[in-house]
């Protein structure tokens, strides 16, 4: 336990350091430092670790998520710029298959990208938690959308079995 | 870095054209944050548009620069896009507990 906490909060330092020097040209360290203990301690407190991936599920979800970008980019650009602009905004919940926590975080933040979906917050229920979404329009498809982003979710995390269930 | 007047007439009309397309989702995001009726929906406004926008405008400026710089913008839009998904989220939850709360 105590070896995966080093383990994860090693990576996440890293990480954020290769950040800093390539972003900065390796400037400013004396700033990166409070920053990183920041890091650190949220690291600690939120038990965050990095996803365990399938590798050989990630171009087909790279493929799936940036094909989303643009079609939910063309969706809310269209609303904006056309004459006669119709809304039907509303709130909607989606129950979550995901199992574990970090996975269902993951899922309510890439929603935003979705076409005409975003999302508030993860409601807990005793049975099966769900997703509180706000959608630009309650009478299109955006069900078949977050549950496709889910699957590829299940598929790409360790954590996850392909049909959404714990391992 | 190599410069403007080295590129082929195709990469230049590339670029331009990518150019072009990310300032237009920038546009398309800002008149959806005038025209969307409420502050939920204009989050969708920022959030999707304005991440292709960029990428859009990343991919445009990849002509002109090096491997390294490439890597760097890259790095920039990945960065933006998953701040500008968090944030978005947050800021929907924010609302919605303040809305409940009248």
């Amino acid at each position: 336990m105590l070896f995966r906490r080093l383990a994860a909060m090693s990576v996440f330092s890293l990480l954020a350091a290769l950040c800093w020097a390539a972003l900065t040209e390796n400037q400013g360290w004396w700033f990166f430092l409070p920053l990183w203990g920041l890091l650190l301690i949220w690291q600690h407190f939120a038990n965050l670790t990095l996803p365990g991936l399938r590798l050989h599920a990630v171009p087909g979800f790279m493929l799936f998520f940036v094909r989303q970008i643009v079609l939910g980019a063309f969706d809310v650009g269209w609303r904006a710029l056309r004459p006669f602009p119709e809304f039907s905004p509303d709130w909607q919940r989606y129950p979550v298959s995901l199992s574990e926590p970090s996975s269902q975080r993951l899922l309510a933040s890439l929603v935003s990208v979705l076409p005409g979906t975003c999302s508030a917050q993860i409601e807990s229920q005793p049975t099966q938690n769900q997703l509180l979404l706000h959608v630009l329009d309650q009478h299109a498809d955006w069900r078949s959308g977050v549950a496709a982003l889910e699957l590829q979710l299940a598929r790409l995390l360790k954590s996850e079995s392909p049909a959404g269930s714990k391992v | 870095m190599s410069g403007a007047n080295e590129l082929s007439i195709l990469s230049i009309i590339i670029s331009s054209l990518l150019l072009g397309i990310g300032l237009l989702f920038f546009i398309a995001g800002s008149m959806g944050m005038l025209r969307f009726p409420d502050s939920y929906s204009r989050l969708h406004a920022v959030t999707k548009a304005d991440s292709l926008g960029l990428g859009s405008v990343v991919c445009g400026l990849m002509f002109y620069s090096n491997w390294w710089q490439n890597l760097l913008m890259l790095v920039v839009w990945l960065l933006v896009l998953a701040s500008g998904t968090v944030s978005c989220q947050l800021l929907a939850r924010f609302c919605k507990a303040k809305q409940d709360q009248l």
